[in-house]
Formats: C-alpha cells, sequence, structure tokens
C-alpha cells in the first residue's frame, strides 16, 4: 500500500470517530501547550536575566561576608541574620590590590520614610562617594547632586522612588522624615535599570555614618559588603587576588573561609542554575501531562483496534500484510500526536503570550516591563511537533501490533 | 481430471479446533481430497456445522489447515507465510461474504477500489476500473452512497465488484445469498454464473435452490465429502 494511500485511509478513520479523535487530540494538546508555555516561558525568563545581569557590568568584584552565596542570598532575604564582619581593615586590602580601581562600602538597611503625611517602607544604602566611581557604567544624577563624605543629614533619591513613592512628587530640597530626623534631598538619580527593576531606582542613599544607625546588628567598623570596580578584562584574575589577599590577612582557609568573593559572571551562573532547577521541575510537570496524552492515544488505539477487528479482518481477506495493517494504525496515532502537536503548540504560545502580557503589566514599572518575558525558538517549535507525533507513533506501537497480529478468519468472525 | 484443468486441489485436508485431553476437539474438515475445475461454478452444501465455511476458509487462505494442503493454481499454499498468503489473496482470490463485510466508512467505489489500493495501483486508475465494476453490477448510479445506504442486494452487488477488482482466478462466496430475498439470490446467481468465465467460482451455500445454479456440488457431512459427486447439466 503507497504512504498516500495509508494516509488517506487514517485519515478517513480519525474523522469518522470525530468526537473521540478530538478528545484524544486535546489529551496531546494539553501535554505539548503546557511544555511549550513553559519552556518559552522559563528561556524567555533567561533571556531577560541574562541581559539584565550582563548590563551590572563585567569590570565589577563583590566582597560580602559569610562563606556560601546560599548563606549570604538568606541572610540578604531574611535581614534578620547578623550579616558577619566585612570591615575597614578588608576595605584597606582590597584597595591595595594591584588593579583595583576604586572600592566601595555599603551599608543596608530598611526604614520607614515619611513625606507630607505619607509613610513608605523603603531601602536604605549607606555609601561614600567611591560608589558612584565603581558605579560609573550606569550612575547618573537627574538633578541636584550625590553624596560627599562629609554630608550629614541629607539623602539622594533613586530615580523610581523619588518620581513614584509618593503621591506628590519630591524635589531637591524637599524634606523627608526618617525615623523621626528629618532629612534633606539633595539629588535624584537617573534611572540605573537592572535586575528586577533594580534595588538601586528605589532606594534611598546616604552617607556611612548615618546609615549606620539602621543598618542594624553591624558593628561600627563593618560592612554590608564591598563592590570593587577593576581593570576591564583582568575580573576573574583581580578577584581572584583579593581573595588570597583576604585570606592571608584573616587567617583563613579554602575550608575556614568566612566571606565570599563574586563576579557578575558567578552571579549569574548561580542564577541560571537557580533558574535551571526551577524550569527542570516544571518541565517534569509537564511532562507528566504529555505521559496522560500518550495514554489517551494508546487507549483510543486499542479501543480502536477491538472495535475495527471485522473491519481489519476484511482488508486481510482483501490482501493487506501484517505491515500493511500496522502502518495504518501507526499512521492513524501518528496524526493524532501531530495535530495534537500543532494545536498544543499554537495553544501553548497563545498561553505563553497571555502570561508575558500578566507580567509586563506587574512588571510594567521595571526595565524588564519593555523586554519580552517569552522565547519561543525555531528549535522549541521543531521538537515539539517532532515530540509529539513520536508520542503518538509510540503509544500507537502496540494497539498496532495487535491488530496487524490478528488471524484473518479469527477477525472476520468478530461480531 | 487433467491437472491443467484444476485451479483447486485439496490433500488430506483437516482443520482441528480445540483440545482433545479437555474434550472440546472438533474435527471441523476431517481428512478431505478433492480437486476443483477452472471456469466452473461449484458448490459446496451441507447442513450447518458441517464444517462448509471452514473448509472454505482454508481455501481461501483465510486460515490455516492443522493437516493437508491446499494447492491454489499450483502453488502450495502451506508453503506461503503470513505476507506471501496476504499477496495472493489479494491478487488470485476474490472474497463474496455472506454479511457483505464492505468497508462501512467508505464509499461503495472506494470499496471496489480497496484491492487495488492494497496492490499500489495509482488513484486515477482504481478509480475507472472500479466505476468499470460498479457499471458491470448495475450500480455506478450508487457509486458514492456509503454501504448503510444500499440495500442488501445492492451491498452484495458491491461485494461482487470488489471481489472482481484484481481480476481473480477465483472467487469464494460465503452464503453469498444468506441474507438476500429470493428475487436477489437468483440475479446474484445469474451474475456469478456471468463471471465464470473469467474465474473460477466457489459457492458455499445450504440452499438447494442457489446450488442448481452451480455446474458441480460438493456435498459435506461432519466435516467429510459425503463420497458421491454431483456434476449437474444446466438444464436440471
Amino acid at each position: 500500500m503507497r504512504f498516500i494511500d495509508s494516509l488517506k485511509f487514517a485519515l478517513n478513520n480519525l474523522t469518522t470517530r470525530g468526537l473521540r479523535s478530538w478528545l484524544t487530540i486535546i489529551g496531546v494538546i494539553i501535554g505539548v501547550a503546557s511544555i511549550i508555555a513553559i519552556v518559552s516561558v522559563g528561556q524567555g525568563m533567561q533571556n531577560v536575566i541574562s541581559s539584565q545581569l550582563g548590563a551590572l557590568g563585567s569590570d565589577q568584584v563583590y566582597i560580602m561576608p559569610g562563606s556560601s552565596m546560599e548563606s549570604q542570598m538568606m541572610s540578604r532575604g531574611g535581614f534578620a541574620k547578623k550579616p558577619g564582619e566585612i570591615g575597614e581593615t578588608d576595605l584597606k586590602i582590597i584597595k591595595s590590590v594591584e588593579g583595583v580601581l576604586a572600592a566601595a562600602p555599603d551599608l543596608f538597611g530598611f526604614v520607614n520614610i515619611e513625606y507630607r503625611n505619607e509613610i513608605v517602607h523603603v531601602y536604605l544604602m549607606g555609601v561614600d562617594e567611591n560608589w558612584k566611581t565603581v558605579r560609573e557604567a550606569s550612575f547618573g544624577v537627574e538633578s541636584g547632586r550625590f553624596l560627599t563624605s562629609n554630608d550629614r543629614g541629607v539623602v539622594v533619591l533613586g530615580n523610581k522612588f523619588a518620581h513614584e513613592a509618593f503621591d506628590d512628587e519630591i524635589y531637591v530640597g524637599s524634606q523627608l522624615k526618617i525615623e523621626n530626623k528629618t532629612y534633606r534631598v539633595i539629588g535624584i538619580l537617573n534611572e540605573f535599570g537592572g535586575l528586577g527593576g533594580s534595588n538601586e531606582d528605589n532606594s534611598v542613599y546616604m552617607t556611612l555614618d548615618d546609615a549606620r544607625p539602621y543598618s542594624g546588628g553591624l558593628g561600627v567598623k563593618d560592612y554590608y559588603a564591598i563592590e570593587v570596580k577593576v581593570e576591564q578584562g583582568r575580573t576573574d584574575e583581580i578577584a581572584q587576588k583579593i581573595e588570597e589577599r583576604l585570606m592571608a590577612s584573616r587567617h583563613v582557609t579554602k575550608e575556614t573561609i568566612d566571606f565570599s568573593v563574586y563576579t557578575p559572571k558567578m552571579l549569574m551562573e548561580m542564577v541560571m542554575s537557580i533558574l535551571g532547577t526551577i524550569n527542570l521541575f516544571l518541565y517534569g510537570i509537564a511532562a507528566i501531562s504529555l505521559v496522560v496524552g500518550a495514554v489517551g492515544i494508546a487507549n483510543t488505539m486499542f479501543t480502536s483496534v477491538t472495535e475495527r477487528t471485522r473491519q481489519i479482518g476484511i482488508l486481510k481477506a482483501l490482501g493487506m500484510t501484517r505491515r500493511d495493517i500496522m502502518y495504518l494504525f501507526l499512521v492513524e496515532s501518528a496524526l493524532i500526536g501531530l495535530v495534537g502537536g500543532v494545536l498544543g503548540l499554537l495553544v501553548g504560545f497563545i498561553i505563553s503570550g497571555i502570561i508575558g502580557q500578566v507580567a509586563s503589566i506587574f512588571l510594567a514599572n521595571t526595565r524588564i516591563g519593555g523586554a519580552s518575558l517569552v522565547s519561543i525558538s525555531p528549535a522549541l517549535i521543531i521538537f515539539a511537533i517532532v515530540f509529539s507525533m513520536s508520542i503518538g507513533i509510540l503509544s500507537g506501537i502496540f494497539p498496532a501490533r495487535r491488530a496487524a497480529k490478528l488471524q484473518p478468519v479469527e477477525a472476520l468472525r468478530y461480531e | 481430471m487433467n491437472k491443467m484443468h484444476e485451479i483447486v486441489s485439496v490433500k488430506n485436508l483437516s482443520k482441528i479446533y480445540g483440545q482433545e485431553d479437555v474434550g472440546t476437539r472438533v474435527n471441523a474438515v476431517d481428512d478431505v481430497s478433492f480437486s476443483i475445475e477452472r471456469n466452473k461454478i461449484t458448490a459446496i452444501i451441507g447442513p450447518s456445522g458441517c464444517g462448509k465455511s471452514t473448509l472454505l476458509h482454508l481455501l481461501g487462505c483465510l486460515d490455516k489447515p492443522t493437516k493437508g494442503k491446499v494447492f491454489l493454481d499450483g502453488i502450495d499454499t502451506s508453503r506461503l507465510n503470513d505476507d506471501k498468503l496476504a499477496k495472493l489473496r489479494n491478487t488470485k482470490i476474490g472474497f463474496v461474504f455472506q454479511f457483505f463485510n464492505l468497508y462501512p466508512i467508505l464509499t461503495a467505489i472506494e470499496n471496489v477500489e480497496l484491492p487495488l489500493m492494497i496492490s499500489n495501483i495509482n488513484e486515477k486508475q482504481r478509480r475507472a476500473k472500479a466505476l468499470e465494476l460498479l457499471e458491470l453490477v448495475g450500480l455506478e448510479k450508487r457509486a458514492h452512497h456509503f454501504p448503510n445506504q444500499l440495500s442488501g442486494g445492492e451491498q452484495q452487488r458491491v461485494a461482487i465488484a470488489r471481489a472482481l477488482a484484481n481480476n481473480p482466478t477465483i472467487i469464494i462466496a460465503d452464503e453469498p445469498t444468506g441474507n438476500l430475498d429470493s428475487k436477489s439470490s437468483h440475479e446474484l446467481m445469474k451474475l456469478l454464473a456471468d463471471l465464470k468465465k473469467e474465474s473460477s467460482i466457489i459457492v458455499v451455500t445450504h440452499d438447494m435452490d442457489i446450488a442448481q445454479h452451480a455446474d458441480r456440488i460438493i456435498r459435506m457431512k461432519d466435516g467429510k465429502i459425503v463420497p458421491k459427486d454431483h456434476y449437474l447439466s444446466r438444464n436440471i
């Protein structure tokens, strides 16, 4: 039998059992659509995050207390733990490392800010003037000026905070109340953008001395982190040197190390590996729905073999070989897979489009808002179609073999 | 009988169902030997359960014998595997069944095309051939009807057209008139009689009236052939 004839014959069989065929196809659609939606959103997120992290600048190194990223992230997330000790001595050592262009210590805290009877909870950063140099690549002042070491009782505002945090617009010269003390706004920064809409754009900046009372739990000479700007193209090498020098001065080994040195590349790898794990988990869930779809195909095909036993007998009597019969059923199940795959692809596109739209509403006030959270690659399209067809064929093999093995006389006798 | 004139030759053919040790053994066909001439209508008759349908299935290669051999047009069918048997059915045998066995989701003409489709004939050629055959059985106007839109007699004529599609050397008909009224039955037998110029025809029936149309009658009882063959002439 020619392939085109098998195809027409299978199509005829499928359309005859319209409703049941469609119900089976819907099973495949759900499986494929969920995989497409999850994968495209997952890939989109990775793309956005890598581009955002890429914007951090490849010439920066971060030194933080704590021995591993995990504990570090937990303490950053919770803000309850005591952040460890990176202090003045460490800053001096870092500054003395060859290739370090600037080093800026940071303090962090959360405070309530009152402006014209409205109170907002906000992220506070204590920095010194070196921070401007370290962040040179994306730093800019929109109005007023940045902090100097001698400033007291003044704040500089992140762009988003200045323009969006309160109902009333804040200007240079406005007075803000932080924990019952009054501060004068001396500058508003340009937008940084960056990862997650960036803390930087939503933060309030003070000098280190002013910020210290609000960064609870830190010793008088300790910092939350030190940001370092290094010579272009030598980031990894200098990060390595900083680590070695600090280990020597702090008398720690690789095993007892109590601080961490990060580069944007390492941060990116970390985030990617976390995202990868999350994606893997989601793929697993989507894969289960595909398996259910495959079981649906197998079930339909088995039922169809039983129902059509007599018809199989007729075809055998008329001279169809085992292979012809097997082919016929496999083409049918492959068609179910193919149609389910193509429609699943479309539904998946629509779902991921909706997710993208919803996400962009939530992220509208961040830089990500403008970026596409959804990425559909040609590879994904080909994969979905080939995969769903293969699933169709695989789940059709057993029913098709059963049909092919029937003896003509027994099949004809079947009522 | 001259070997050249034999279309079917059966040697010590047996088909046993069930198992002796559990007492379910049935000798449906029991050590049967005979030959059938070319271009004749041969009727196999006997009461129901005598094994005539089983014999027909063995002759039509729809079933495999427990013992013995069937030669079709000189070919020893016991030496053929399933696929070769399928090809043999496709090219040498045309089947007509009691319950018509048309493919329900195909139209009359598509049903007639089926054997041609199986033997890789292209669509244009097989459509032309199928239409020709439907004309032969007088159903060209019903070509695009589905089986359930046709009467029993019409369905059986479609089945005959389908049986003729690949110019078979043998037409095997199992109770072809079993579900037809007597008028349709006689029309059908007349149609078969016209076909014997091209093909040899073997008909299983329990209706003596129908058997009257045959050139030869083989009687079966309890899986065996009743010894006396009856050669009939047209004017009996």
